[in-house]
């Protein structure tokens, strides 16, 4: 079962955990799409550098046109000068070829000699700038070679200054510029450039120039211009074959292009920017380079600009190329913009992911808390149930153990060992009484303690409470009393077990801490708080005039003992104003009475206070906490665990209230609490029941009784247990007035009035040395010769000291002592011995306490004993019948089925569990069965004749086994209780007590 | 026998029974103290539905247990009632005797079921033996205390008779 219950529990763990997890499933939509964030970053990031590149390009691209802009432009512009130069130096030459032409062949004798023509050149050198000089060159054919040599007085010679070879013509420069002087008589068409450009230009008639070369003179490179000159006129569209006729000689002139563009370039601005290349294309495949550095290809090789060259030659085709010498500045707007921009968007997204991930995280991080919150929470029910489990595993074996102890103690044993094994079992019982405790807050805690609904009479409940506490309270000598206000309704709904768990709790504590003084048990109706303010108010009204009574005796205060109290709720300033109210209520308003009847709840109003040692101030924030004691010492000191207050605690919320304590140090603690009940409503059914529930002896009604007490709470107190009996009580301070009263009674108007039954006096006003009065007065009653016995002379004492009994009786309390602390029964019991009235039965035989508790309890029950064992059901019978039950026996599970058929009048059922054909548990089973029907019926209203409320037997196990069948077991298939075989009085008190106290039906 | 003799005798006997270590002397005698005056035969009568169930028991034990397949469920009811009946007027020996039955009932060990069965059934004889002279004392003990009340009219028997065992 155990291992059932646990994975039960894990089950609901694991589904709470779910349950939650469940709850959690809204992602959202960040949470959903968590895993893209990386690749959305770098997507970002790309999209970003993208962008920047675009805008880098695009301004980029707005300063590379105007750069070519720039370069074509300038390029051109230096083209343009260059060509124009170089056309103003061709026109030069072009107009010293006719000036040859015409003053050398034109004029006869020539005009012109190698002295006018230098002289002239020479002049007029600043026309052409380019040029480095000029030759003019003569058409000499072969055949007229050595007239020309002769003419001239030198040989022809050749580019290599050696005269020249025969050939069809030549052309020997006969005039040169003074830079030139070196070529005179060299034949021009001796060299091959030369030759070509001689030819092509009497052909042409038309300047034309050479390909580059490296000039003679100055080895810079240059072209050679060559302009033809013409003998005669020539026709207006002359022919070729006319020309190459017509043609006399040549005129040259070099031009030195590299430090002719040197000096262009020199005038012009941004010089130093751009690189001038020029070069001969003729032949396109194999450009020639006319200027700029070969080799040099530094510069900005990406961008350069042609421009076109005329240098008048249609053969040859000369262009310029520009490029710019350093590469293009880097646009440092452009970068910081784009980059700006980047880094920006950069940011941006980083911003983004960043918070992104941070809610992820922050998500993530609540998830985990949650869960170990869950975990936790589950940690802490699986704690309590870990507990509760263990406590019960532990129980079974426990039971086994006391068990065999006491089966050890039935065998032969010696003294020594007797004893062993009797303090063994003794400290067993302990343990197991410890760990039900702890099992019960487990159970509380793991939420699966439920409270019990069934009617029940408080009243009862705490006279149980208070007789388990008499002896140890008297021992001390402490003042032991419960009071339960007339509003509180006789029975009501609830959980009666538990209900005196917690009395009991609270009582043992304070009896544990308190060495004098008293301990007082009040229970009332939680009042809505008028009542209590209009008491309260009045209290303090009243309070002036109290204050000289309570310093009278020292510090005696108005409480149960006298002793100081805590709290003052208590003490009688407020305590009389509860009773007056109570009586105020019930004589006039029966209205308000009516309404509180027909409220569905009874909130009870609970106080338990001592005059012990109060709880230090320092641990009252801990007292309801679990194994917690005021301090390390006091377990050592009283003993304990420290669980029961906490205990307590869960239990009165369970029941719907509150505890709470008020506590000084050397003074006292007040512990109250409130709890909920359910109102019984059968109010007939409760009428009916009334004497029955309380188990009083109703004989006493109508006795008249005095009681002499100068405490008045005390007085309260004993007032409520009389009046539970039906007397009528009149409280004196002290016995000079009770004389006063009798006296008054019994000499005024005679016959009337009777003379109390029963003067009941309190130990402390005896001893105020006053007893010669009441000798007196018995006297006095005596000679008067009254017809009436006189009132029997009751002591209440708490204890009594050496030789005070003796004195008692001599002092004429000759009928009893009534030891406190008082219960309605106990004073029944004591009143019938004195009164010699309603005794039943007066048996000589002397029981036990314990027996003669059973015996009340038991007596004129009907009980049905089951058991297939002949000898054990005789025994059981037998053992029931001592305790003057009604007993009937059956000897299976059918036969107490067809004897238990309802209705029927069965008080209660003793069960054996190992039966043949049906045992114990099933019949137990079936006697349930069948009750759930019945009572079904009866409220659907069928039948309204029902003997109590709810069909309900106790069924209490009877079993040999205390190993084996363990209490729940036997709860389990509906049993109430069990009793160990064979029959042990204390066992079945135990047993029954449970019942046939806390069940006002049975 | 006069009735003090009887009583003496009757106590000679149950201690002898209880040194011996047969009885248990508290459970015995509680069965005692449930003879009240309502009841003065209690003692003879459970002793006599003692000895009749553990006669029956036994015999039922053996017939089972001789048996060529036995079918050890069956044996249960009877053991248990030798076991509870047993352990109710506190016949410790033969109690015992029973627990070894069941163990080896429970074993389904038919050798060692037979051995305990026959350990019990001598334990039997030995304490029936002992309890026929407790019933005949008892018997004697009702015939002597019931002559004087059919004498005397009032039916008040002395209550505390019972106490002095």
């Amino acid at each position: 079962m155990g291992g059932n219950l646990k994975t039960q529990s894990h089950h609901s763990v694991a589904v709470r955990l779910n349950e939650q997890m469940g709850a959690k499933k809204g992602f959202t939509f960040i949470q959903a799409y968590r895993a893209w964030f990386p690749k959305l970053l770098m997507l970002w990031i790309l999209v970003m550098a993208y962008l920047s590149l675009s805008i880098y390009n695009y301004m980029d691209a707005d300063n590379k046109v105007r750069r070519v802009e720039v370069l074509s432009s300038m390029c051109d512009q230096r083209a343009r000068m260059l060509q124009d130069q170089f056309n103003v130096s061709v026109n030069h030459v072009h107009a010293l070829a006719i000036l040859v032409s015409t003053f050398h062949y034109l004029k006869n004798p020539s005009a012109i000699d190698q002295e006018t023509f230098a002289e002239y050149t020479a002049r007029t050198a600043f026309e052409r700038p380019l040029l480095s000089g000029v030759a003019y060159a003569q058409r000499v054919v072969n055949s007229e070679r050595e007239s020309f040599e002769r003419q001239n007085g030198w040989t022809i010679k050749t580019m290599e200054r050696e005269p020249s070879p025969i050939r069809d013509e030549y052309a020997p420069v006969i005039f040169s510029q003074e830079t030139v002087s070196y070529i005179e008589s060299i034949d021009m068409m001796s060299g091959e450039e030369d030759r070509e450009n001689i030819l092509r230009a009497r052909a042409t008639g038309k300047a034309v120039l050479t390909s580059p070369f490296r000039l003679l003179g100055s080895h810079h490179l240059g072209v050679v211009l060559t302009f033809p000159v013409y003998k005669s006129k020539l026709p207006p569209n002359p022919s070729v074959e006319e020309r190459i006729k017509a043609a006399s000689g040549y005129l040259g002139g070099a031009f030195d292009v590299e430090s002719l563009v040197e000096n262009l370039l020199g005038q012009l601005a941004g010089n130093q920017a751009i690189m001038v290349y020029v070069y001969d294309v003729t032949k396109s495949s194999d450009p020639l380079i006319m200027y700029g550095h070969q080799y040099h290809q530094d510069g900005d090789m990406s961008l350069l600009h042609e421009s076109k060259l005329d240098f008048g030659d249609p053969f040859r085709k000369h262009q310029m190329i520009c490029r710019y010498h350093h590469k293009a500045p880097t646009s440092w707007t452009a970068i910081n913009t784009a980059f700006l921009f980047f880094v920006i968007g950069l940011l941006v997204g980083y911003i983004l992911y960043g918070a992104a991930m941070h809610i992820v995280k922050v998500e993530d991080d609540f998830r985990e808390m949650e869960e170990l919150k869950v975990r936790a929470e589950a940690a802490d029910v699986a704690k309590s149930q870990f507990l509760a489990t263990v406590s019960h595993e532990i129980r079974t074996p426990m039971n086994g153990i006391l068990g065999m102890l006491a089966l050890l103690l039935d065998t032969a044993l010696s003294g020594t060992q007797r004893d062993y094994a009797q303090t063994a079992q003794a400290c067993g019982k302990a343990l197991i009484a410890l760990i039900n405790e702890v099992l019960d807050r487990a159970k509380i805690e793991a939420g699966r303690l439920e409270l019990e609904q069934v009617p029940f009479g408080i009243r009862s409940i705490l006279d149980d409470v208070l007789s388990l506490f008499s002896e140890k309270s008297r021992n001390m000598g402490i003042e032991l009393a419960v009071f339960v206000s007339d509003k509180v309704p006789e029975i009501f709904i609830g959980d009666p077990g538990r209900f005196r768990q917690i009395i009991t709790n609270l009582v043992g504590n304070s009896i544990k801490f308190t060495e004098r003084g008293h301990i007082f048990v009040k229970v009332h109706l939680a009042e809505p708080s008028k009542a209590m303010i209009n008491g309260k108010s009045m209290t303090y009204l009243n309070g002036g005039s109290d204050e000289g009574v309570k310093t009278s005796v020292g510090r005696q205060f108005k409480t149960l003992s006298g002793c100081e109290a805590a709290d003052d709720q208590n003490s009688w300033d407020t305590f009389k104003h509860l009773i007056a109210n109570e009586e105020h209520r019930t004589d006039v308003s029966s209205n308000v009475a009516a309404n509180n009847e027909a409220s569905e709840h009874v909130t009870l109003m609970v106080s338990v206070e001592d005059t012990g040692i109060g709880i230090p101030l320092c641990a009252q924030e801990r007292v309801f906490m679990p194994f917690m004691q005021a301090d390390s010492s006091t377990s050592r000191h009283y003993g304990g665990t420290g669980i029961g207050l906490s205990i307590s605690k869960c239990l009165v919320e369970l029941m719907g209230g509150r505890i709470n304590f008020i506590s000084r140090p050397h003074v006292g603690s007040t512990f109250s609490f409130t709890a909920n009940f359910g109102r019984c409503k059968e109010n007939v059914v409760s009428d009916l029941k009334k004497p029955k529930l309380e188990d009083l002896p109703s004989n006493f009604r109508g006795l008249r009784s005095i009681l002499v007490d100068g405490k008045l709470v005390r007085a309260a107190v004993t007032k409520y247990h009389l009046k539970r009996l039906g007397i009528l009580v009149e409280v004196v301070s002290s016995i000079k007035m009770a004389v006063a009263f009798c006296g008054r009674n019994g000499s005024a108007t005679s016959g009337n009035i009777v003379p109390p039954d029963i003067i009941l006096v309190e130990k402390d006003a005896w001893i105020s040395g006053e007893e010669c009065d009441l000798n007196i007065q018995q006297l006095e009653w005596k000679q008067n010769g009254h017809i009436y016995k006189l009132p029997k002379m009751i002591l209440l004492a708490t204890n009594f000291g050496e030789g005070e009994f003796d004195n008692a009786k001599a002092a004429g309390f000759t009928d009893t002592v009534i030891m406190k602390p008082l219960r309605a029964s106990m004073v029944a019991a004591c009143l019938q011995q004195v009164l010699g009235i309603g005794k039943k039965r007066q048996q000589g035989k002397e029981l036990p306490n314990g027996s003669n508790f059973l015996q009340s309890l038991l007596s004129g029950k009907k009980i049905l004993v089951v058991d297939d064992n002949k000898v054990n059901r005789r025994v059981a019978e037998g053992a029931l019948k001592k305790f003057r039950a009604d007993v009937v026996c059956a000897d299976s599970g059918k036969a107490a089925l067809h004897l238990l058929q309802i209705p029927h009048n069965f008080d209660a059922c003793f069960m054996d569990i190992q039966m043949p054909e049906m045992d114990g548990f099933e019949a137990t089973r079936r006697i349930r069965q069948m009750e759930s029907k019945a009572n079904g019926e009866i409220n659907g209203g069928l039948e309204g004749v029902a003997r109590k409320g709810e069909w309900h037997l106790p069924v209490l196990a009877m079993t040999a086994d205390v190993i084996h069948a363990t209490y729940d077991e036997c709860l389990k298939c509906g049993m109430d209780g069990y009793v160990s075989k064979p029959f042990e009085e204390e066992n079945l008190y135990q047993a029954v007590a449970k019942f046939f106290k806390s069940k006002p039906e049975s | 026998m006069a009735l003090p003799g009887l009583k003496q005798q009757l106590q000679h006997l149950i201690e002898s029974m209880v040194n011996e270590g047969i009885l248990v002397e508290q459970q015995f005698a509680q069965v005692q103290e449930l003879k009240t005056s309502d009841n003065p035969n209690f003692v003879s009568q459970i002793l006599n539905d003692f000895c009749d169930g553990a006669e029956t028991s036994i015999t039922n034990l053996n017939k089972f247990l001789c048996e060529e397949q036995v079918e050890f469920d069956k044996l249960d009811t009877s053991i248990h009632l030798l076991k509870g009946s047993s352990s109710s007027i506190g016949a410790y020996q033969m109690r015992l005797a029973t627990v070894d039955l069941v163990k080896a009932v429970d074993e389904k060990d038919k050798e060692m079921s037979l051995e305990a069965l026959k350990k019990v059934t001598h334990e039997y004889l030995r304490i029936q033996y002992k309890l026929q002279t407790i019933i005949q004392l008892e018997n004697k003990m009702y015939d002597i205390e019931s002559k004087p009340l059919l004498h005397d009219g009032n039916c008040a028997a002395g209550p505390s008779y019972t106490k002095d065992i």
